[in-house]
């Protein structure tokens, strides 16, 4: 288990003091791969290496199956040698001077006297890892002879080798080709289990936290915006950044309608595209601006002539025409224009659509979330915003 | 869960116990070498090696003579001051370091200027002819000019009175005789900075100029001499804070010339009898001001011309002179100069070395030719001292300094302690003092503390170490920085402590780098005399003072052939270090 307690770590850049940590609380459970995931310079891996010693944070504590090893009140400070940690980094780090055994007996040979195993121990414990990371028969060969994946291979062994109970993973995957990815990611995840290692792993890459981990934890700007399972951080984020960042969404401005008519715990908001109504939980504590969002793979797109006369006073359908649809192969993407707003939609591949196509487009109010608006996300006048989590970074590319 | 190990592939089991095994923070021997501790240990070294002799040094100035008694005072100053040579002292200094300035400028710039910018043939060897001066050490290029220059029996002076109708080419024994040998040596150093400066300067700024309408002498004024103007300006003050601590060609040309500067009337007053080591400080103590200023005004300079942006990597893109009919008279002038410099210097050596007695070349001195010197100087007991005495100082002082410099590489680089920046400036200083003046600094400190330093070799070890360390430091930061740090995060991770990883990881690593490092200091550790030789005892005595009292006790054959053999050493140490430079560069 691994408890971090109000971490604070803040930089001078150029005489500009830069906050890196703004006050991190979590907790990696045991026998659990719990990811950080954020943008770049959200402080995930300044978390990381915290917990590894690696940095010193300002503020705050840090303990390690309940052994406090810092804590910035009482002066504690466990160098990364003393804390039994083991690491992957992202550029491996596999020494290129030393041979393969050498790179992985070297966390058994840096033991001291007492807890070190014999040499024979050692090197039987070598070829049985270098076995076990399909790297067997390598072992005199000099490390920087390895490919890539051969050496994410190589540093995973060194890690493993000292039979860790906490594992920690620094992007280890980003610096692969994509199909060798897929296969060290499903070969960490089930390491793990079998292993029951308690995994703290940093990315940027939203499906790798969605399919390695038990728990996700999403950062920005320094500060955890939530923890939760996969299916929680997508299904019901907390803040539309963490909507954003984990898949796309369509974002518009919402007023609750007075007197609420509210029918089955739902609440109905006026919007620049109409009366919606929203079934999710919701997150919004009734005051303050807030928006409602909802994902366009949930949005469902039908030809208007498909649909008949049925009646139109249906919850959250609306009468659109068709800007533009792009075909993906998984899934056909669609932007569609509703009163002067754009939402965008994810339908199956196998409808065609065409610019200027009456639609009409239903979005089921259990997968209508109401969030409380963020800075970030300052709704242009027209009401609504468009957002994939890839292009929020320069808000003028957004469709006024 | 001590020392046991679970096959990662294998097993289903969860490792036994499930929690890490127990930290050890108590463990005050590893927190030792934690950082904090590390940077205090090396800010004491650099303390101990640099502070304190600089501070007896400013101590000892303030002390009366051997022979009175007294607190502090201010006569050695007095003395300095009040010197009616004072005036003399100083128009030496100042047309001396003059003179080289221009000397060596316009040498190197010419060089620099038809190596880079004409298409003059063979061009492609000036680099090589422009260095070839460096591979001399200072004191026997100065002796072999004084073998060809001196008035009278100077081999070239001999020679031209046969032929020409004037009795000596030059005397030697001048102030211009004392620039050409001093320019020459400086010339080096110029050609480096300009020819720099002409690579990596873009001609298209001159040719934007040329396009807007400019004239070639409007575009000379207007765009070429101020963005060359800091780089001139500062190899003008480089040169000039070289030439004020220039030591060889001052003593042997300048005193029996009876032309003082600085650091021979330092030298003086210590071979007075008794030695004025108060007068001598003080004098050091001035002389460290004035290279100060010079390279604080030079640090200026260099700033100012980063402001301009003309570096583009597109050296091949500048456009060359066509010389037309004079490219080969071009480099038939670079070559007598080569030859003047270089060649003739050690020809001169070479056969002053095969004579039993100096004399120019004749048909009777050809038939005395021998190897006689070198079969007396092998035999010699101060020789063999002397070059034990020299490999064991080069070596030794060549280790502690690549020691030394890799941990406080380490910290500049490595260690996120706040400051570090102020160690890598203290070991930085002794670039700035003049070699005799380190000398006399560290010979107060022999003199002064209890401890019998004096006439050991440790005094000029430890002043060697603190001679060299600026360059040491330089290679071992540029080999760390190369390095990257998860290698050794990645140690520590695994359990290394911080001797571990820098043994076994940091070490490893940078000893390529590192090794040049070592070559380079024990190489200037080999051709060092202005400091020792304010240090050195008849059992300390070290190949460059052997060479230089040869030549007061006017043994001309044993110098000669003793410096044909140091030549041949260090030709060979050269050659080595451009091989290992060639090495380094196909090497990540």
């Amino acid at each position: 288990m691994i408890e971090i307690h109000q971490l604070r770590r803040s930089f001078t850049a150029r005489g500009e003091v830069v906050e890196a940590l703004r006050g991190i609380d979590l907790t990696v459970p045991d026998a659990k791969f719990f990811t950080l995931l954020g943008p770049s310079g959200c402080g995930k891996t300044t978390t990381l290496r915290s917990v590894a010693g690696l940095e010193r944070p300002d503020h705050g504590e840090i303990r390690i199956a309940g052994q406090t090893v810092f804590s910035a009140t009482k002066r504690t400070y466990v160098p990364p040698e003393r804390r039994n940690l083991a690491m992957v980094f992202q550029s491996y780090a596999i020494w290129p001077h030393m041979t393969c055994a050498q790179n992985i007996s070297f966390p058994l040979d840096s033991l001291p006297r007492s807890r070190r195993p014999s040499s024979a121990e050692i090197a039987e414990s070598v070829v049985r890892t270098l076995e076990a990371v399909k790297l067997g028969g390598l072992g005199s060969r000099p490390a920087n002879q390895l490919s890539g994946g051969q050496k994410q291979r190589l540093a995973l062994a060194r890690a493993l080798i000292t039979n860790p109970s906490v594992l920690l993973l620094d992007e280890p995957l980003s610096n692969l080709d994509a199909g060798l990815r897929d296969d060290m990611r499903m070969e960490i995840r089930s390491l793990q289990r079998r292993l029951k290692l308690s995994v703290l792993y940093v990315t940027h890459d939203q499906a790798e936290a969605l399919s390695m981990s038990n728990l996700v934890a999403v950062m920005r700007n320094g500060l955890v915006e939530q923890v939760g399972t996969p299916r929680e951080i997508y299904n019901e984020p907390a803040t539309s950044f963490v909507a954003r960042f984990v898949g796309s969404i369509n974002s518009l401005q919402a007023q609750p309608v007075q007197p609420a008519p509210v029918a089955e715990g739902n609440t109905v908001f006026d919007t620049p595209i109409g009366r919606l109504t929203a079934g999710a939980k919701t997150l919004w504590d009734g005051v303050g601006t807030r928006q409602i969002v909802f994902r366009p793979e949930q949005v469902f797109v039908q030809p208007e002539a498909h649909t008949g006369n049925e009646d139109d006073s249906q919850e959250n359908v609306l009468k659109a025409t068709i800007i533009r649809s792009v075909f993906y192969g998984q899934y056909l993407h669609v932007e569609v224009d509703v009163d002067g707003v754009t939402l965008r939609a994810h339908v199956h591949p196998s409808l065609e659509f065409r610019r200027g196509d009456k639609v009409r487009v239903t979005i089921p109010p259990q997968h209508v979330r109401v969030l409380p608006s963020d800075d970030d996300l300052e709704a242009p006048s027209t009401g609504a915003t468009l957002d994939d989590f890839d292009d929020d970074i320069d808000p003028e590319l957004r469709p006024a | 869960m001590s020392g046991t190990i679970v096959d990662p592939g294998k097993t289903g089991a969860p490792p036994e116990g499930g929690a890490p095994a127990p930290l050890n923070t108590g463990d005050r021997r590893a927190r030792a070498f934690a950082g904090v501790s590390l940077s205090w240990i090396s800010g004491a070294v650099l303390i101990l090696l640099l502070v304190t002799p600089l501070v007896y040094l400013l101590w000892t100035s303030f002390q009366p003579g051997m022979l009175e008694s007294g607190g502090a005072t201010l006569d050695n100053y007095r003395q300095v001051l009040g010197n009616n040579r004072l005036p003399q002292l100083l128009i030496n200094s100042v047309v001396y370091a003059v003179g080289v300035c221009l000397v060596s400028v316009s040498i190197g710039g010419a060089l620099a200027w038809v190596g880079e910018r004409t298409n003059a043939p063979l061009r492609s060897w000036l680099l090589t002819i422009g260095l070839m001066p460096l591979a001399i050490p200072g004191v026997l290029f100065t002796l072999s000019g004084l073998l060809m220059f001196t008035p009278d029996t100077g081999l070239v002076n001999q020679l031209a009175s046969q032929f020409l109708p004037v009795d000596n080419v030059l005397n030697i024994y001048s102030l211009p005789g004392m620039i050409l040998v001093e320019g020459a040596q400086a010339s080096p150093l110029a050609y480096l900075m300009i020819a720099g400066y002409l690579r990596s300067v873009d001609s298209s700024l001159e040719e934007a100029a040329r396009v807007a309408g400019a004239g070639v002498r409007r575009t000379l004024r207007r765009i070429t001499a101020p963005l060359g103007a800091p780089t001139l300006l500062g190899v003008l003050l480089l040169v000039l804070v070289r030439t004020i601590e220039s030591f060889e060609t001052p003593a042997l040309i300048g005193v029996p010339a009876r032309i003082p500067v600085f650091t021979s009337t330092i030298y003086l007053a210590i071979k007075d009898s008794p030695p004025k080591f108060g007068l001598a400080s003080a004098y050091s103590t001035i002389l460290i001001v004035i290279t100060s200023v010079g390279v604080y005004l030079y640090g200026r300079v260099l700033r100012r011309g980063g402001q301009y942006a003309t570096i583009s990597g597109k050296g091949s893109s500048n456009t060359r002179l066509d010389l037309g009919r004079w490219r080969w008279a071009v480099t038939g002038g670079v070559l007598a100069y080569a030859c003047v410099v270089v060649v003739l210097p050690i020809a001169v050596l070479v056969w002053t070395s095969l004579l039993p007695s100096f004399a120019a070349p004749s048909a009777e001195a050809f038939g005395k030719i021998g190897l006689q010197n070198f079969t007396r100087i092998l035999s010699r007991p101060d020789f063999v001292t002397a070059v034990t005495n020299t490999a064991v100082l080069g070596l030794s002082s060549a280790v502690i300094v690549s020691l030394i410099a890799l941990v406080l590489a380490w910290l500049t680089v490595r260690s996120k302690l706040r400051g570090m920046w102020i160690l890598d400036s203290i070991a930085s200083v002794p670039l700035v003092l003049p070699g005799i003046v380190m000398g006399m600094a560290f010979l107060t400190v022999a003199l002064n503390l209890p401890v019998g330093l004096y006439g050991t070799m440790s005094i000029l070890i430890m002043l060697h170490v603190t001679r060299f360390l600026p360059y040491g430091m330089r290679t071992a930061s540029a080999g760390l920085v190369q390095v990257d740090a998860e290698l050794e995060e990645a140690a520590a991770i695994s359990g290394a402590g911080w001797l571990r990883r820098m043994w076994k990881i940091n070490l490893p690593l940078v000893l390529p780098t590192l090794f040049g490092g070592f070559l380079y200091s024990a190489l200037l550790s080999v051709r060092e005399l202005s400091g020792s030789i304010m240090l050195y005892t008849v059992d300390t005595r070290l190949f460059s003072i052997l060479i230089f009292d040869y030549w007061q006790n006017g043994e001309l054959g044993l110098l000669s052939a003793a410096s044909v053999m140091m030549i041949v050493v260090l030709l060979a140490f050269v050659y080595v270090l451009k091989r290992l430079g060639v090495l380094d560069g196909g090497r990540k």
